[in-house]
């Protein structure tokens, strides 16, 4: 194989880098192929990016706003650093899951607790889901997917491949677009999750629904989902992307009816 | 000359009935149900190509916490001990969830007795070749033999003859988004299965016949399918499904296939390779023609191939032709159709032997088309000689031929460099399909007026890509003369409560559930008018009779004094729902003659296609361009114009695809497919798409078989991938030898001597 096809097939198979998901970590494969008449022999090196959501909510100090990423480290910082019962006078205790405000790390504790932490029960996690909090008891190796959709009976998020290469479980995990697919179910304890069900309010379609229905951008329906999560995410960063823009962004998923004009025009410009 | 005016068919303002249900997320796909109360099941598959199964051994599968039962080809009907392929299904394992489930596969022993086995369709053809197995006594099976006059005098009295051959085409699974899967339970001695199919009519059959179950116990549902294009027409996940089920005493099971799986156990487009005689006149005039192609069938014995020549038997006028399809068996996975049941392949063989013979008699290929091509009205040159009740094919050539600049742009074959030194090529190819026929005399279809004016119907098939229902819907109002908002869909994909309205497939819904739509609508539309004569408004007309109404916007109109109207609604006020059946019809030329064929014969009714691909290929790298991709489609007449035109412009995207990056890949000596992700088999992603400079257009032939001169509208991407292979030897001056794969860069560069 010349160097140049090399190049281009690589290039072409970069589209999990360029799937709008915050990069976490890259695998590099390598496939040895015979071409089923064995005529050709090429050896393929092909570069995967995985992607993992590094998007951790923060626990914020209210005396002098370090970050930390555990309620537990928070905890210790506050108690080795400020005297109990120190008067806050600027900032309040947040849950960073929520929002809620509180004034003292009792009171947080007693939210997160109630709403967000897992107590002390293996394979238990509390999450957000479509602004609900819920808790679920999860095994360790089952993926959002199935949590989503087997538990939560979310069955909007659909899964074609179930190895992160075509997008049609992308869902939002605090914001960011990520392969549900890829993500296990007790990665999400305390993060927040949309679906595509939180998109409409059950009564009116949301501008984004609206411009698909209007341009039916969809044929099966089977990747819709995905794409429309995929383009939530895109139009909160940049609310009137070109269509190279939306190309980029939306490069890990695949449609294989072949609607991909219509859908990457359809987010293009925004809503 | 104009053609009626429609009211509701071809609105482009008509969306798909289920569009909401999809743009929030809530359109139920086989799986999407019984969330927290199923188990799953998962499929193990053969790692031998050819042998047989000497024993299984699932106890260490069964010791597994989580699993609960193990099936094998001894439960499964349609399930062997034989096997004829590497990944065949063996066995499968019901688990609390499908993570278990995949992983008790492993645990399942299967040994086998080892045969000899063949992969590779030549080597299946060669004398002495071992037999695969899959047919009795050969591996090759001449499925077509058809001679039109006498082809080799005509050849050898020819002024011009020449021979040209093409290599196997592409072969890739189909790769459907949806993977394979089905939800199933027992209620007593009633199974229920959800499965996504093209036909669940078909499957429901499929599964009586399997099971040897009364018909009235099967209850089969297909709401949605993610894609289908030819794949989901069989009984396989609903039939496993239902007997994991069984195994555990009813319990809902979902069984869901991991692509791996999918693409293994379910069909791929086979591939062709030909060879072609040509006798011609040195202007290009084709007197005869040889045809031979051999198509790759795998482990199906019935490969749907014998058809892969219709297009060139039945486009040009030809008087002289023998054309014949072998069909050779080898072990190797399921071939089946692809969008197409022959077109793909078989037109990228004729396609490529015509561009040849212009190339040999230094002719634009386009003329060599066009001096060639049959009337329109010309009846088949083959028995029984029907003509066709509507086809478009010169006028979307001549529209082809201006939309692209193809008479400035248009040179000989690898002599015009662009300016930043690639080559550019130009092509157009095109013919009569064997799609999207009119053929509904065995579909039915229902529709129910309600009180308040407006109907719903009830359309016995799935939502397939297209909007197969919507379809429906568009007939019915345009039949009774409805506001297209007024009608309704009903449950559709539902054996229970629907009758078989065809299979989606072949594009064949339009003419099959489409001719019974018009049945249906118009018993009702005479039951309505009877009622309407009744009404206040209408009945104190004197002497008003059923023949003086029609319909308009939701209107019973009294036709000599328009002013005398009244509403459906009004209609139906004080009355109960009223239903209507319709059964649909075979093709007759019912409109109008053609070609002097009085009305009332038998015709035939078909879609058509046509594609032009303009190409830059890069004389340094081997990289393709597709700098635009014109494809035209003929209709008869446009019924649900958004999902037109989407059909047109998705399948020419994959023909992209299939032209320059699709293959499945295998290691030969094992027969084991090795790639199967989408990112092993190239599959195109946003970044690959031509945006902009994809055009596409419905010409309407108005046939005389169809709803409202409607047809199915083929596959229209059927041509695509011709025009491009033929674009890009119009660019390089030199064919690439496909090797079963796509036209890969490191593929032109070694046509062009450069690798
Ligand atoms: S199902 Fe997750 S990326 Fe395909
Ligand atoms: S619309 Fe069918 S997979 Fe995209």
């Amino acid at each position: 194989m010349s160097e140049k096809e090399e190049t281009k097939q690589i290039s072409r198979r970069q589209f999990l880098r360029n799937a709008g998901i915050v990069v976490g970590g890259t695998a590099v494969g390598s496939s040895f192929l015979l071409s089923a008449c064995g005529g050709e022999e090429v050896t393929k090196t092909v570069t995967k990016t995985v992607n993992v959501t590094t998007a951790t909510p923060k626990f914020v100090c209210p005396y002098d706003s370090q970050e930390f990423d555990t309620f537990a480290a928070l905890q210790a910082h506050v108690e080795a650093n400020h005297s109990a019962g120190d008067p806050i006078t600027v900032n309040k205790f947040v849950s960073p899951y929520d929002g809620a405000e509180f004034d003292t790390l009792e009171q947080l504790k007693a939210h997160l607790d109630a709403n967000f932490m897992s107590q002390g029960e293996p394979g238990v996690v509390s999450f957000l889901v479509n602004g609900k909090p819920v808790t679920v008891k999860v095994e360790d190796y089952w993926t959002l997917d199935f949590v989503l959709r087997d538990r939560l009976a979310l069955y909007g998020t659909k899964v074609g491949c179930g190895v992160g290469q075509c997008g049609a479980c992308t869902v939002l995990v605090d914001g960011v677009p990520t392969f549900a697919c890829l993500t296990l179910g007790i990665e999400i304890a305390g993060k927040s999750i949309e679906t595509i069900e939180s998109l409409s309010d059950g009564t009116n379609l949301s501008p984004l629904q609206q411009k698909f229905y209007d341009n039916e951008a969809f044929q099966c329906g089977f990747c819709t989902s995905g794409f429309m999560m995929a383009a939530k995410a895109l139009l909160a960063e940049n609310p009137n992307p070109t269509v190279d823009e939306v190309r980029e962004a939306v490069a890990g998923h695949i449609c294989t009816c072949g609607n991909l004009k219509n859908t990457v025009a359809t987010i293009a410009g925004g809503v | 000359m104009a053609l009626p005016e429609l009211k509701v068919m071809g609105n482009a303002a008509n969306h798909d009935k289920t569009a909401y249900t999809i743009v929030t997320g809530n359109a139920d796909f086989a799986s999407d149900r019984l969330a927290g109360r199923k188990l799953y099941g998962a499929v193990k598959t053969s790692t031998i190509m050819r042998g047989v199964i000497t024993s299984i051994d699932a106890s260490k599968a069964l010791a597994e916490p989580g699993v609960r039962a193990v099936v094998t080809y001894e439960d499964v009907p349609t399930w062997s001990d034989a096997i004829f392929a590497w990944g065949q299904e063996v066995a499968g394992v019901v688990a609390d969830d499908p993570f278990i489930a995949e992983r008790a596969l492993d645990l399942i022993d299967v040994e086998y007795e080892e045969r000899p086995g063949v992969f590779d369709p030549d080597e299946a053809m060669a004398s002495g070749a071992p037999l695969t197995g899959i047919r009795p006594d050969s591996n090759t099976r001449l499925a077509t033999d058809l001679t039109r006059g006498d082809p080799d005098g005509a050849i050898a009295a020819a002024p011009v003859q020449l021979e040209t051959t093409f290599d196997y085409s592409t072969t890739y699974q189909h790769a459907t988004l949806e993977p394979h899967q089905s939800i199933a339970w027992w209620v007593g001695d009633q199974v229920y299965i959800w499965a996504p199919s093209q036909h669940v009519f078909g499957m429901k059959n499929g599964i009586v016949n399997a099971l040897g179950m009364p018909a009235n116990k099967v209850h089969v549902y297909t709401h949605f399918t993610g894609c289908g294009h030819g794949d989901k027409t069989g009984t396989n996940t609903g039939e496993v499904s239902a007997i994991m089920s069984k195994k555990v005493n009813g319990a809902p099971v979902n069984l869901i296939k991991t692509r791996k799986t999918n693409i293994l156990t379910h069909s791929r487009q086979f591939s062709i390779k030909s060879q072609i005689k040509w006798g011609a006149t040195q202007d290009g005039k084709i007197l005869a023609v040889d045809a031979k192609f051999f198509g790759n069938g795998g482990r199906n014995a019935n490969a749907p191939i014998g058809n892969c020549h219709f297009g060139l038997r039945t486009t040009y006028n030809i008087p002289d032709a023998r054309f014949q399809v072998t069909i050779i068996s080898t072990n190797s996975p399921l071939t089946g159709y692809w969008r197409c049941v022959n077109d793909p392949p078989g037109a990228v063989n004729y396609d490529s032997a015509l561009y040849k013979l212009a190339a040999h008699l230094d002719m634009d290929p386009y003329e060599v088309i066009m001096n060639n091509l049959q009337p329109n009205d010309a009846p088949d040159l083959d028995p029984p000689n029907r003509v066709w009740g509507g086809i478009a094919v010169k006028e979307m050539f001549e529209w082809l031929h201006q939309e692209t600049g193809y008479a400035s742009k248009w040179h000989k074959p690898g002599t015009k460099t662009l300016p930043d030194g690639r080559m550019h090529g130009i092509a157009i190819t095109g013919h009569r399909d064997s799609h999207g026929a009119v053929n509904g005399a065995s579909r039915g279809m229902m529709v129910t007026m309600t009180p308040d004016g407006t109907c719903f119907v009830n359309v016995g098939g799935a939502r397939g890509c297209e909007g197969g229902p919507t379809v429906c819907c568009h007939i019915v109002a345009e039949t009774l003369g409805m506001n297209y908002e007024d009608v309704n869909l009903g449950e559709w994909g539902d054996t229970d409560t629907s009758i078989d309205s065809g299979i989606q497939a072949g594009s064949g819904f339009t003419g099959g559930a489409g001719s019974a739509s018009v049945g249906a609508a118009t018993e009702m539309r005479e039951k309505l008018f009877a009622r309407a004569i009744t009404k206040a408004g209408l009945r104190e007309i004197e002497g008003i009779k059923v023949e003086d109404l029609y319909a308009e916007n939701s209107e019973v109109i009294y036709r000599p004094d328009p002013t005398k109207r009244i509403t459906y609604r009004q209609v139906m006020a004080g009355t109960p729902p009223t239903a209507a059946s319709g059964n649909g019809w075979a093709s007759t030329l019912r409109s109008k003659s053609v070609g002097g064929v009085p009305q009332g014969s038998v015709c035939n009714s078909n879609g058509n296609a046509c594609t032009a691909a303009e190409v830059a290929v890069d004389p340094d790298t081997g990289a393709v361009e597709v700098l635009g991709l014109w494809n035209a489609v003929d209709t008869g007449r446009t019924v649900f114009k958004r999902g037109t035109i989407k059909e047109m412009s998705t399948g020419c995207e994959l023909q992209i695809w299939q032209a320059l990056f699709a293959g499945d890949v295998y290691d030969k000596a094992t027969g084991a497919l090795i790639g199967s992700e989408y990112t092993d088999s190239m599959y195109f992603t946003p970044k690959d798409i031509i945006g902009e400079n994809l055009h596409v257009k419905d010409f309407e032939s108005d046939d005389a078989a169809g709803p409202f001169g409607a047809h199915g509208i083929g596959e229209p991407c059927v041509t695509n991938y011709s025009s491009i292979i033929c674009a890009i030897f119009n660019a390089t001056g030199k064919w690439v030898d496909l090797d079963k794969g796509p036209c890969t860069p490191n593929k032109i560069l070694k046509s062009l001597g450069k690798a």
